[in-house]
């Protein structure tokens, strides 16, 4: 969920009675204990309190859950619930130290305390990277695409240059030699669809374009050899161990295929590069998409398991008071 | 692909229902929430069904109480709170439930409970406030911080009925002249023998230069390695110090005995006649020799007229006395010749017995007035029901630890017990006067840890930090034994 100046006043609503719920009973815990003259536990007025309300908090984060399962019902729109499971998540930690007295105790509440932490420490992780790198990627990476879709959209790539050069440069003497009945449908045209940089103010994306090609039979042995070698890297990306994987050998590497064809190929090898960096940009949406969603399988096992452990917690802590 | 391809096939470029396909992040989600569900449920099922023990405990239990860590029934009841600070739906009986847990092995009486308002019997009643366990295995649970007893200290009136004791303020927050007053015991000297102790300090116990100074040679033959020091003869002056009379002991006060306050040290050892004065004032019968044995101090006077009965008619057997009209001469008088013997040498007459009793009497106001050396206040001393002519505790509504303070030197707390010149011509007035010293002599070092040590201090212990803990419990104690009134 996105912090800024447009979110203010939602953000607001919830931060301010979740900041006076921990305020109020924090000062409520330090008051009396005070009084005893030493930290009293959980099992104090205050103490049950601070637990209480944390405990409250968690089954309520919970609750996220069911929402998201019956999201058909429209029950209150999912910002609100974010903002209400964002802030109070938040205040929910230090009123669980509170209410612990600030020590540890036998291994189930450490345990608990422990997991709670750390599903805690993965919320707000993800709240900072959702805030951060999506950001970034609108700025630094243009070819983005649907993460699951980088695969698929990687090989319709692929056919595109495959197009490209037949158009441009037809069939290569060793694609003549094979049986054409293994090759896809090739169709000779003198234009084909590319994908190119395109920018609206400040946000740049890729889109299709239909660009002419310009013939480049003389070169076709070069540019069918160049492509050969780039075809891994643009199915599989750095999995390939090709020059052109690294943003710097790369332009070296097309500097060179440039010098060694003729000017009319410069197009082809043009939009050959920026396949290629787009592959390259598929690759860093790859690792940015894992940092920016991976935290959220771990943050809702561990509440699951810190849920459950809260039962036990609730139960044994009444039983033993 | 060509430029006359169609939109659909343009649009196609993306697989239309790519949302529908379950991706690594799907399937990772399912297995953490999988391993989430299990794993904690599994422990929990894993605690529940021990009950309890480590997995449950707050905190390790005091070493004292470590053999029953994994055994929470000693002490817990099923959803009967036991903290000190719970929260308690039925009060009474949680409070008594916790109470009966402690006393099972610890039986001692509670804090003035008769004197408490309703809540504050409870208070009284629930050891855990003082004793909060489960802190850690090196937690001191009798460690009881000053708070603890300022709950009820800061303002007895809204703690207690109004039958309170009137000795102890009703306000005291700190251990300091203002708040906590002086020390109540030491207001008036109690004590009835006369005894100066200025005089027995002096060598010789006899002002310099003044005649009659006690040698060692004058003091029981058996007793004379007790006083004599280091490299003295028998001609030499004895020389008393405080350690001659004083020696450590546990609570002497049977009448009062607060927890723990018997270890050894804590007190001084009552004086005893037979042990401390004895060797310099024996109670010798008339006519004493090197084998006469003293008479018994303390004895009644009838028992003490038959032994100086008998003494007397011993001493006229073996010769070394003589009868009332016995005028024998061992060598004959002029016109008298040797004398006569009287008829009866063995009946030792009432009057006579009267005579040496008097003498007797003469020794006995040396140091005690008459009203205690009759016979109903001997008899009611010796049975132990008279208050002690010395008291037992000068500090009676708390505890001094000699042992702890070895290191000073005594005149600090005592100084009116040594010779000075201001006392020199005085009579004694020992008995009249105490001479302890009163809270200023304790809170210069018994202070908060964050008061800076007073000028002067120095010395006290020859250069070491004077810092000392101004806990309430270093001096009180809370219980009593069972069935024993403050």
């Amino acid at each position: 969920m996105l912090i800024d100046r447009s979110q203010t006043k939602l953000h607001v609503a919830f931060a301010v009675p979740a900041a006076i719920l921990l305020i109020a009973c924090t000062a409520y815990y330090a008051s009396e204990s005070v009084d005893a003259g030493r930290a009293v536990g959980g099992g104090s007025k205050s103490g049950l309190l601070c637990g209480i309300v944390a405990g409250a908090i968690i089954l309520f984060e919970m609750l996220l859950w069911p929402r998201k399962a019956l999201r058909r019902l429209r029950l209150i729109p999912a910002k609100y619930w974010m903002a209400a499971h964002l802030w109070l998540g938040v205040v929910s930690l230090p009123l669980a130290i509170v209410h612990c007295g600030f020590h540890l105790g036998g291994w189930l509440p450490t345990t608990l305390m422990v997991l709670f932490v750390l599903a805690w420490i993965s919320g707000v992780y993800g709240l900072v990277v959702q805030n951060i790198l999506p950001r970034w990627m609108l700025s630094n990476l243009p070819a983005e695409t649907i993460y699951s879709q980088i695969d698929y959209v990687s090989g319709r790539t692929v056919d595109d240059a495959r197009q490209m050069l037949l158009a441009a440069c037809g069939r290569s003497i060793k694609q003549q030699r094979q049986s054409v009945d293994e090759e896809p449908e090739l169709v000779a045209s003198t234009a084909i669809v590319v994908g190119a940089l395109r920018q609206a103010g400040k946000t740049s994306g890729r889109t299709l374009q239909t660009k002419s090609v310009s013939d480049a039979r003389e070169d076709a042995e070069a540019l069918w050899a160049a492509f050969a070698e780039i075809e891994p890297f643009l199915l599989s990306g750095g999995h390939a161990k090709v020059p052109v994987a690294d943003r710097q050998k790369a332009s070296q590497w097309f500097s060179r295929l440039r010098s060694a064809c003729s000017e009319r190929a410069d197009a082809i090898i043009d939009s050959l590069e920026g396949m290629c960096d787009q592959r390259r940009q598929f690759d860093t949406q790859q690792t940015v998409h894992r940092w920016l969603h991976f935290w959220l399988p771990f943050h809702i096992g561990l509440s699951v398991a810190v849920t459950v452990l809260l039962g036990v917690h609730i139960w044994t802590a009444l039983k033993y008071w | 692909m060509s430029a006359g391809q169609t939109g659909k096939q343009r649009s196609q470029r993306i697989q239309i229902d790519y949302f529908r396909h379950r991706g690594g992040l799907f399937y990772l989600r399912c297995g953490c929430i999988v391993a989430g569900l299990v794993a904690a449920g599994l422990y929990g099922a894993l605690v529940i069904g021990r009950g309890g023990g480590s997995h449950l405990s707050t905190g390790p239990l005091a070493v004292v109480h470590v053999s029953f860590e994994n055994d929470c029934q000693q002490c817990h009841q099923d959803f009967t709170p036991l903290a000190s600070d719970a929260f308690r739906i039925d009060p009474e009986s949680s409070v008594s439930h916790t109470e009966q847990a402690c006393q099972k092995c610890h039986q001692v009486d509670g804090h003035h409970r008769d004197l408490l308002l309703a809540d504050w019997k409870m208070v009284d009643q629930n050891c855990a406030i003082c004793h909060a366990d489960h802190q850690g295995r090196q937690r001191d649970l009798t460690a009881v911080v000053n708070p603890l007893c300022s709950q009820c200290h800061s303002d007895l009136s809204k703690v207690c009925t109004a039958n309170r004791s009137p000795v102890v303020r009703d306000q005291v927050s700190r251990f300091d002249l203002e708040s906590h007053g002086d020390f109540a015991s030491l207001k008036s000297d109690p004590g009835r023998v006369k005894f100066d102790h200025r005089q027995h300090m002096l060598p010789g116990q006899v002002d310099p230069g003044s005649k009659g100074a006690m040698t060692v040679s004058m003091l029981e033959a058996t007793r004379r390695e007790q006083y004599r020091r280091a490299g003295q003869g028998n001609d030499d002056l004895v020389s008393l110090d405080c350690s001659s009379c004083h020696q450590f002991a546990g609570n002497p006060d049977a009448h009062v005995v607060l927890a723990g306050d018997q270890e050894l040290g804590r007190y001084l050892k009552p004086i005893s006649f037979d042990q401390h004065c004895s060797a310099c004032h024996s109670m010798n019968p008339p006519g004493r020799t090197e084998d006469t044995l003293p008479l018994p101090h303390a004895a009644p006077w009838s028992e003490i007229g038959l032994l100086l009965q008998t003494k007397i008619a011993g001493l006229r057997q073996l010769g070394t006395a003589r009868s009332p009209r016995d005028d024998t001469q061992p060598a004959p008088i002029p016109g008298e010749g040797f004398g006569s013997a009287a008829n009866n040498v063995s009946i030792v007459s009432a009057a006579e017995v009267d005579v040496a009793l008097k003498a007797m009497q003469v020794q006995c106001l040396k140091c005690h007035d008459s009203a205690s050396i009759t016979d109903e206040a001997i008899n009611t001393a010796l049975a132990g029901t008279s208050t002690p002519l010395i008291p037992a505790r000068w500090l009676r509504h708390g505890i001094y630890d000699h042992a702890a303070h070895r290191k000073m030197d005594c005149r600090y707390c005592h100084a009116d017990a040594y010779p000075n010149e201001a006392m020199s011509s005085s009579p004694p007035d020992d008995h009249q006067q105490v001479m302890i010293g009163g809270i200023e002599t304790c809170t210069p070092c018994h202070r908060p840890a964050d008061v800076a040590e007073p000028e002067g201090l120095s010395d006290l212990f020859s250069g070491q930090p004077t810092w000392a803990s101004d806990d309430c419990i270093l001096c009180h104690r809370y219980h009593t034994s069972v069935g024993v009134k403050r």
